[in-house]
């Protein structure tokens, strides 16, 4: 509803201000170019969806590798979280073109990206959420004679679903915008590379068509993670009244 | 005979004596509670028991000191602590699971038991779907279905209402008097410990002592007869007493101290991730060349797509890979060999071989100066150069662009004092609407699109007024690359000046080709059309004299001391260069043939 309302204030103030369309296309113009050039967008969406996809799947793996080695050794977590940290703060408009030139115009840098400022929200999420496990529940388990293993599986596993959610909806967002980011810095093909030659060649209503395929690229990948959720997670929303307290 | 007993255990956290000294014993079969205030200590005793934490003095087990604790004991924590991902039925076999009991057995061993604890139909649901007093119930099942020697509750209904606390009273002492269980309370609540027990051990607040043992007459099962509910209270009154007055000269302290431990995420010095290990790139065959783009494509290039799709490179046996434009500079590519080849301007070739970049330029794209300044027509105000002079120019971010439009200024007797504000590309349209008065502009692209969409434009040539011509664009390689594969290098440089010679000599097929080769990035034909022609026409592409990507010596030697002169050329440390270089080492025309 608020969208739509900003798009029609849009599609008035573009038709009516007398502005160029080269330097605010109406939505309708935006809308009509990407149907024309549907093709060119679906086959730039493609690798900026593997990059945004493997990268990611990348940075979950390694953030759960580590997630449980931090849990599991304390003074890790110390040595470690200033790395992670300081790797969240790299900017990446300086980081990006380096990394191309270190690995080239390929696959491999993309997911390097992406995976680079997605892994920390999701190392962090899992983390905080081992910790979040009920003080008592970790007693109950050792009084009944559960090793640091079984109770990180039992409990401090299943605990942690919430955080990591949250995490993954963060994520996955960072991830979209990392992948354009990267292709930003030298791509065959991605959105992000079809921005920058839009704009290079003075087509911003391609620049915000391509815009639009991101946010809708993203909108869905966070409504998985949802559905995801949704199904990992059944007892979350089944509560019934005459609860305690 | 009693199964556990304790003998002058003692626990202290940090200096901080929690349990003096406490002595007490639980015979088989017997209910006995532990009383005491809020944070006495209380919980800290189980936490010895359970081995969760170790303190000083004897605790016995039927005799034998007590070592290996999760054998004896089933605990049932403060909160329910249900794991809320698990249904009830998977709650209750949680001790089972962990003893290593098969799921199906587990399941077998708990199912009976579902209907006495009032929890029969319940077993798919989750624990949030349950009443508290539900969950309470779960939760004992849970700890009774162990089977263990001994119950260790710890104030398990705390957290309940009133009322239904109450009523899990009543039906903890009737299942109590069912199945005897060994067990200890500990609660805060005087009148609960005198309902379930045989026997109560009064705490004293904080370090927590044994300040009394009281055994309750009372007959079972406990009822609320008025006999039997006047000497409860009598005893009730009689503990509260001892609680309220103790003889133990410290105040009781409300706190909680004990019972939670804040985790503190704590930072410190750490160790690097991925030692980097950055290999540039894939090794090329013979007869594989790649080349890098400076810019989105545009006519520039044309040379480059005609050769490769109208065979030449392959007639002249190469196999050419034009690398997707990057925001990376192509002169930075072919520095590094990412790229064998790269197009790139002069400026910035002087600029990066000064600093120390292994770079040579092999070929002029275009054979004379195609920037100029552009401001808008309407501007009637700037009618030369140094009417420039504190006007806003929207800029790129080089030295030399301040250099270039200084000298113009100067050079027209003005001061040459403008401010800079660096945008990039958008430059373009912040100058169509008027937030800068004057940029630098490629005329046969930027101002090809002006011309196209009517935007009238005037502008000023940086030759006339004393900035020396260039090629403004070129093709360079490293010399790494041209003394290790002389024959490829001047086979491509050959290959690519037939591409241009065929697009000046067929003009319209040549643009046409462009466009088809990069249909997603040349959205606007025209554009390149225009532009091309422009090329042609303005003698850009092949001069006057008919050269075509030959590099102009004098030109090259110009411009170069320009750029020395006017203090852009830094070593790698980013000195300004004191000697003036030898700009002969800086290209060269012998791959042309």
């Amino acid at each position: 509803m608020s969208v739509g309302l900003l798009l029609l204030a849009w599609e008035l103030y573009a038709t009516y201000s007398g502005i160029k369309p080269t330097t605010l296309p109406a939505p309708s113009r935006v809308l009509a170019q990407a149907m024309l050039n549907r093709e060119a967008l679906v086959d730039n969406a493609i690798p900026t969806i593997r990059a945004t996809l493997l990268g990611f799947a990348c940075s979950l793996s390694v953030a759960f590798a580590l997630s449980i080695l931090v849990d599991f050794f304390q003074p890790l977590r110390r040595a470690l979280f200033p790395v992670f940290i300081v790797s969240q703060t790299l900017p990446l408009v300086a980081i990006a073109p380096l990394v191309v030139l270190w690995f080239g115009f390929g696959l491999a840098p993309k997911i390097m990206l992406v995976a680079l400022v997605t892994f920390f929200p999701m190392l962090v999420a899992l983390v905080e959420g081992y910790e979040s496990t009920e003080a008592e529940i970790g007693q109950m388990l050792r009084a009944m004679g559960a090793g640091r293993w079984r109770v990180f599986v039992l409990a401090r596993l299943p605990s942690a679903l919430p955080y990591f959610f949250a995490g993954l909806r963060i994520s996955i967002t960072y991830a979209v915008v990392g992948a354009i980011f990267a292709e930003y810095a030298g791509a065959a093909k991605g959105l992000g590379i079809y921005m920058l030659n839009a704009k290079n060649n003075f087509r911003p209503d391609l620049v915000l068509a391509a815009v639009g395929v991101s946010a809708a690229l993203t909108l869905v990948l966070f409504g998985l993670t949802v559905l995801l959720q949704r199904l990992a997670m059944p007892w979350e929303g089944k509560q019934t009244a005459g609860k305690r307290r | 005979m009693s199964r556990l007993e304790l003998r002058h255990v003692r626990k202290a956290f940090g200096g901080l004596d929690v349990l003096a000294d406490i002595s007490l014993s639980v015979g088989a079969g017997e209910f006995v509670s532990v009383l005491g205030p809020s944070g006495a200590g209380k919980s800290t005793l189980f936490q010895l028991l359970t081995g969760a934490e170790h303190g000083e003095g004897e605790m016995l087990f039927d005799g034998a000191p007590l070592d290996d604790h999760g054998r004896h004991f089933a605990f049932m924590p403060q909160r329910d602590a249900l794991m809320p991902w698990r249904r009830i039925l998977d709650n209750t076999t949680l001790g089972l699971e962990v003893q290593g009991i098969g799921r199906k057995a587990a399941r077998a061993r708990v199912a009976p038991l579902f209907a006495e604890f009032g929890l029969a139909g319940f077993e798919r649901h989750f624990p949030a779907q349950l009443s508290g007093g539900m969950r309470q119930r779960t939760a004992l099942l849970r700890t009774v279905v162990q089977e263990r020697d001994m119950l260790l509750l710890d104030e398990p209904f705390g957290a309940l209402y009133a009322l239904t606390r109450t009523a899990m009273q009543r039906w903890l002492e009737r299942m109590w008097r069912d199945h005897r269980w060994t067990a200890l309370l500990i609660t805060h609540d005087v009148r609960e410990a005198v309902f379930l027990s045989d026997r109560i051990y009064v705490l004293s607040a904080r370090p927590a002592r044994i300040v009394r043992e009281i055994k309750v007459p009372l007959p079972r099962p406990r009822s609320l007869g008025s006999d039997a509910a006047r000497q409860a209270s009598a005893l009730e009154a009689e503990i509260l007493d001892i609680i309220l007055n103790p003889t133990h000269p410290k105040e009781t302290t409300m706190t909680d101290l004990t019972r939670r431990q804040a985790l503190l995420l704590t930072l410190a010095t750490g160790l690097p991730l991925f030692a980097g290990s950055g290999r540039a790139r894939a090794q090329s065959a013979a007869q594989k060349v790649t080349v890098a783009l400076d810019w989105t494509v545009n006519t520039n290039h044309i040379g480059l797509f005609v050769a490769r799709d109208k065979g030449f490179y392959s007639e002249a046996g190469l196999e050419v890979g034009i690398l997707p434009y990057s925001d990376t500079g192509a002169g930075t590519l072919v520095a590094n060999r990412v790229a064998d080849f790269g197009i790139n301007g002069t400026i910035s070739l002087f600029t990066q071989k000064a600093a120390g970049a292994d770079l040579k330029g092999v070929y002029a794209v275009v054979q004379s100066e195609t920037g100029r300044v552009v401001f808008n027509a309407a501007r009637s105000e700037i009618k030369r150069p140094r009417d420039l002079d504190g006007l806003i120019y929207g800029g790129f971010g080089s030295a030399w662009e301040n250099a270039l439009i200084g000298t113009i200024i100067r050079h027209d007797g003005g001061k040459g004092n403008f401010e800079t504000v660096t945008l990039g590309t958008s430059a373009y349209e912040a100058l169509a609407n008027g937030s800068v008065d004057f940029t630098l502009e490629v005329s046969t692209w930027e101002g090809v699109d002006a011309e196209l969409k009517g935007i009238k434009q005037r502008s000023f040539v940086y030759a006339d007024y004393g900035v020396p011509d260039e090629h403004t664009t070129l093709i360079s390689s490293s010399e790494a690359y041209l003394e290790a594969n002389p024959k490829p290098a001047a086979a491509f440089v050959q290959a690519t000046r037939r591409g241009y010679q065929f697009a000046v000599d067929h003009r319209e097929e040549a643009a046409a080709l462009l466009v088809a080769a990069n249909k997603d990035t040349l959205t606007n034909p025209a554009l390149i059309e225009a532009s091309l022609k422009m090329l042609v026409d303005g003698h850009y592409l092949r001069s006057q004299s008919g050269a075509i990507g030959t590099m102009d010596t004098a030109k090259m030697e110009a411009i170069g001391d320009y750029l020395f002169a006017s203090g852009i050329l830094r070593d790698a440390n980013g000195k300004v260069l004191t000697q003036r270089p030898d700009f002969a080492k800086y290209f060269s025309n012998s791959a042309l043939g």
